[in-house]
């Protein structure tokens, strides 16, 4: 049974359609809600938390995942680690990683991805570290657990990649245990585990919130160097538009489960085409710009667990409301014509 | 006279003992603040910038009298606030003059108290307030952060990020206090949001004549809010000046770096 909320309506042009044959990650139409106890009274499929999702992402590319708190980017990257918590489900949408299907992978399967395919970055390095085991022999772990390595070759290995990602001292660091790391290096030792596992989509979920930001520029710097090196696809999950702007290649702005505008990074950012890309550049800090300059933006995030949600979930915080956006979900419009890694679009009824 | 001034503020941790170290030899020890000088004048904002471990929070708890500076003076009006040790500071009676913001909003709020009670227990214990005279204190408070009435029921996991921060900056400012001192108030919320909060501090600073001393390690931040600015490197101050001059021509090579992490929105990559 198809549970899909909106398989009654017309379809949205979708920026996947007219994609280049290979997308390392393919995300088609995905929606993701909560089986909450309300839903489950009322008998009904839970509401999409993520609604009708598309995006792809090539090898090589650097895509930055942005939006407020709550915007369901995390989610997302959830859910192509195969991680989501119990009580989330998949309502509908296709989501493919090299050609292979995630939705229908077995259990057998998720592990094969997750040792050849796939890593993550968490955003609190020193959590997804384990505090009782030093940091070589998490590495020399994870080594053998996707082939079968000496104990000698498995400890130059994690040397190795100790010292690709750049930590200083790096023979003397293999002995220490996370609580002797500063919270950059543990970010990098997060990064060395992830880069053990030779993945092609490496996705990296606030990486640096909570770092100083000399260690923020350094770490971003070194992962997309990383990635480019290794032609490693890369979704990097910030709110911080600057960041951003500096590191990813192309953008997709999420608001409220919703992707509003994607394309190439410096275009989105220079010339927004949706309302909400507009107002959080509006109230970021940049320079030449004072207090008064920047501007909050309206209202905040609507409430996913209402079942009377406008069609555009943004339509309750946008100065170009229209009528329409209430009912109708709003066409993709592209700026201008061109190969689609060029493309810039936006789902907004305002750009008719 | 300036209206804070911090004068060669030393504070020291002791670090556990070198292996194979003997007994008796002085004990190392972690000059986490060491010999600070900082002035702040009446209604103004001083930005204190530094990664972490610099010291700048550890001075910040000093001036709020949280710890025990080992020497130095912290000056309030000319009267120096370090010689009242910590753990009596909670009823020195210039308490209710210097008021702190934590960078942890929701974590600082007892999870029990609504925010009502976090915002009248200030007003309760420091300006001994009760019944009508505290409820319309609390809702001046409550005005001045533009937290919404309606939300002065709820308990702390009942508000989000921005929310919380704005009951934190209502608890302080209740008591019409001289000083805030602002801990990273900010970093943790969305830039929506931050902006909201950056805006309303300054307008307390420009309306009520508040004075920040504003902690950070995002001089972008700061240049926003605060016209002076200290950059602090391993408990020492290492430059400081007018905000806007230091970022446009920064002295020393640990500013530069600060700037050269900042992003651009604009321009080519």
């Amino acid at each position: 049974m198809n549970t899909h909320r909106h398989t009654a309506l017309p379809p949205t042009v979708n920026p996947v359609m007219d994609a280049p044959a290979s997308p390392l990650l393919e995300v088609h139409d995905l929606s993701i809600g909560f089986a909450t106890a309300p839903a489950a009274r009322s008998g009904r499929p839970p509401l999409p938390t993520v609604e009708r999702l598309s995006l792809q992402l090539q090898p090589g590319q650097t895509l930055g995942l942005v939006g407020e708190s709550g915007s369901g980017k995390s989610l997302l990257a959830l859910a192509v680690m195969g991680l989501l918590p119990p009580t989330a489900r998949i309502l509908g949408g296709r989501l493919r990683v090299a050609g292979q299907d995630l939705l229908s992978a077995t259990p057998a399967q998720w592990q094969q991805l997750r040792r050849h395919t796939l890593a993550m970055v968490f955003q609190n390095p020193r959590q997804a570290l384990n505090p009782v085991r030093p940091i070589g022999l998490q590495l020399q772990d994870a080594l053998q657990s996707r082939a079968p390595l000496s104990r000698a070759q498995a400890q130059a290995q994690a040397l190795a990649l100790l010292e690709q990602v750049e930590i200083d001292q790096a023979p003397a660091r293999l002995k220490a245990y996370p609580h002797e790391l500063s919270g950059g290096m543990c970010q990098r030792v997060l990064l060395a585990l992830a880069l053990s596992r030779e993945p092609r989509l490496l996705l990296a979920d606030e990486p640096t919130t909570g770092l100083d930001i000399t260690t923020q520029a350094a770490i971003l710097k070194l992962l997309t160097r990383l990635a480019s090196e290794r032609h490693m696809a890369t979704l990097l999950i910030t709110h911080n538009l600057a960041m951003a702007r500096q590191h990813c290649s192309h953008l997709a702005v999420m608001h409220a489960g919703q992707l509003v505008e994607t394309g190439p990074a410096a275009q989105v950012l220079q010339h927004p085409l949706h309302p909400y890309t507009r107002g959080l550049r509006a109230a970021t800090p940049q320079r030449g710009l004072a207090l008064g300059d920047l501007q909050a933006m309206p209202g905040s995030l609507p409430d996913l667990g209402r079942a009377d949600l406008p069609a555009c979930r943004f339509a309750e915080r946008c100065l170009q409301v229209q009528t329409r956006c209430d009912t109708q979900p709003p066409e993709w419009r592209a700026l201008a014509s061109g190969p689609p890694e060029a493309l810039h679009r936006a789902a907004c009824w305002s750009l008719n | 006279m300036a209206l804070l001034e911090v004068e060669s503020l030393v504070k020291t941790y002791p670090l556990p003992p070198a292996p194979g170290q003997r007994a008796g030899r002085q004990a190392p020890v972690l000059r986490a603040v060491d010999g600070v000088s900082l002035r702040l004048e009446a209604g103004q904002a001083l930005g204190l910038v530094g990664e972490s471990g610099s010291g700048k929070s550890t001075t910040a708890a000093l001036v709020a009298r949280l710890a025990d500076p080992d020497s130095g003076q912290i000056r309030l009006d000319g009267e120096d606030l370090a010689r009242v040790p910590a753990r009596r500071a909670a009823r020195a009676p210039w308490r209710a003059q210097v008021q702190l913001v934590f960078q942890d909003a929701a974590g600082s709020l007892n999870p029990r108290h609504t925010a009502q009670e976090a915002i009248a227990q200030p007003l309760q214990h420091l300006a001994g307030l009760s019944g009508q005279a505290l409820q319309r204190r609390v809702l001046e408070a409550a005005a001045l952060a533009q937290l919404p009435e309606a939300l002065l029921q709820r308990l702390p996991h009942q508000l989000s990020g921005g929310q919380a921060a704005r009951v934190g900056l209502a608890r302080a400012i209740g008591l019409r206090p001289r000083l805030l001192i602002l801990d990273e108030p900010t970093s943790a919320l969305d830039v929506s949001v931050q902006m909201g909060l950056l805006q309303r501090l300054d307008a307390l600073r420009r309306e009520l004549g508040v004075s920040l001393l504003f902690v950070s390690h995002d001089l972008e931040v700061v240049r926003l809010l605060c016209q002076q600015v200290a950059v602090m490197r391993r408990g020492r101050i290492v430059e400081s000046g007018v905000t806007e001059q230091v970022m446009e021509a920064p002295r020393h090579p640990y500013t530069a770096q600060l700037m050269a992490a900042l992003g651009e929105l604009d321009g080519a990559d």
